[in-house]
C-alpha cells in the first residue's frame, strides 16, 4: 500500500504540542472542525460556480477569466483553511486517521484535487480561449474531485 | 413568585412538555427508527446534508459578497443574483429535505439540545433577513443595482445573511457533537 512510509509523519504528529492540546481540550476539535467546514464552503462554493461557468450554465455575461479572477482568492483561502485545520485534526488523533479507510480515500482525492487545481484548473480558469470540451472536462473534474473529497471526509466520522 | 409569572411558567412548561412528547414520538415512528438504525442510509443522508449546504451557502455567499460591495463589483447585482439563484435553491432544497430526514431520526435528542435550538433560531433569522430584504430593501433596487458599493442598508443585508449562515453551520456542527 505504501502508507507505512508515512507512519513516521503520523507518529511525529502525535508528539506535537498542539496534538496534546487539542486532544485534551473539550471543544478544540469541534471548533477546528467548524472552521474546516468554512474552508470547505469557500472551496466548494468557488469551484461549483466556476464549474458552472466553464460549462456555460451561468454568468455568461462575464468572461471565464473574469469569473476566475473574482473567485480565485476565496477558493485559495478555502483550500488553505482546509489544509491547516485538517492537519490540526489529524494531529490530535493520528492513530485513528492512519487506520481509517475513508481517510486514505479522502487523501487520494484531496491531493489529486490540489495537483489538478494548480495545473489544469489554473490554466483553464485564466484563459478565454479554451475549447468547450476541455472546459467541460475541467469543470467535471473539479466537481468530482472536491465533492468526493468532502464525502469521504464525512465518512471518516462513521467508519 | 407572582401569579402572572407562575401562569407564564406553567404555560411554558406545558408547551415544552408537548413539543418534547411530539419529538420523542417522531423519533420512534418506524421511519425515524429505520433511518437511525440503518447501516448506510444515515451516513449517506448526513453526507448529502453537508455537501448540499456547501453548494447552497457557497452560492448565496457570492450574492451576499456582491451586496456588500466586496466582489464582482463591476456587474449588476441582479445579474449576480440570476447567476446563482437556481443552484442555490437546488442546494437549499436538498439541504432541507436531508435535514428533515435527519431530524426525523433524532428529534428526541435534538429537541433539548442547545445548539439545535440556536441552529433553528438562526435559520429563522436568516429567513426573516431574506424576507425583509425582499419586501423592503429590494424595492429601491433600480437605484443601486449597478452601484459598485451599494447603500449601507444593502451592505448590512449581505453581511447579516453571511453572519446567520455562519451561526447555522457552527451550531449545526456543534449540535452533532453534543448528542
Amino acid at each position: 500500500m505504501g502508507k507505512e512510509l508515512l507512519l513516521p509523519l503520523f507518529n511525529w504528529m502525535g508528539e506535537t504540542p498542539w496534538s496534546k492540546a487539542i486532544s485534551e481540550s473539550k471543544y478544540a476539535f469541534a471548533i477546528i472542525e467548524v472552521f474546516h467546514l468554512f474552508g470547505i464552503i469557500l472551496l466548494l462554493g468557488g469551484a461549483s460556480l466556476m464549474a458552472l461557468r466553464l460549462m456555460g450554465l451561468t454568468m455568461k455575461e462575464q468572461k471565464i477569466s473574469e469569473v476566475g479572477r473574482q473567485l480565485r482568492w476565496y477558493t485559495f483561502a478555502g483550500l488553505a483553511t482546509m489544509l491547516v485545520t485538517g492537519l490540526l485534526m489529524t494531529s490530535s488523533i493520528p492513530n485513528k486517521y492512519y487506520h481509517s479507510v475513508p481517510f486514505w480515500w479522502k487523501m487520494g482525492f484531496f491531493w489529486s484535487g490540489v495537483v489538478f487545481h494548480f495545473t489544469l484548473y489554473r490554466k483553464v480558469t485564466r484563459s478565454d480561449n479554451t475549447g468547450y470540451g476541455l472546459a467541460v472536462l475541467t469543470a467535471l473534474l473539479a466537481v468530482v474531485l472536491w465533492y468526493t473529497t468532502g464525502a469521504f471526509g464525512r465518512a471518516i466520522g462513521f467508519y | 413568585m407572582s401569579f402572572s409569572t407562575s401562569a407564564f411558567m406553567r404555560l411554558y412548561d406545558s408547551i415544552d412538555k408537548f413539543l418534547e412528547a411530539q419529538c420523542i414520538w417522531l423519533a420512534n415512528t418506524p421511519g425515524g427508527t429505520y433511518i437511525r438504525e440503518s447501516i448506510w442510509e444515515f451516513p449517506t443522508i448526513e453526507g448529502i446534508h453537508v455537501l448540499s449546504i456547501a453548494m447552497s451557502v457557497g452560492m448565496i455567499l457570492w450574492f451576499d459578497l456582491r451586496l456588500m460591495g466586496v466582489n464582482m463589483k463591476n456587474r449588476p447585482i441582479s445579474e449576480v443574483f440570476r447567476g446563482v439563484y437556481w443552484y442555490m435553491v437546488g442546494g437549499f432544497a436538498a439541504a432541507i429535505i436531508s435535514g428533515m430526514l435527519l431530524f426525523w431520526a433524532e428529534a428526541d435528542r435534538a429537541y433539548p439540545n442547545i445548539f439545535a435550538r440556536i441552529k433553528f433560531l438562526a435559520l429563522l433569522f436568516a429567513g426573516l433577513n431574506i424576507l425583509y430584504f425582499h419586501l423592503g430593501t429590494q424595492r429601491s433596487q433600480s437605484d443601486w443595482d449597478d452601484s459598485p458599493t451599494p447603500p449601507l442598508r444593502v451592505r448590512i443585508a449581505g453581511f447579516m445573511s453571511i453572519t446567520w449562515w455562519i451561526v447555522v453551520i457552527s451550531a449545526g456542527r456543534l449540535m452533532a457533537y453534543t448528542f
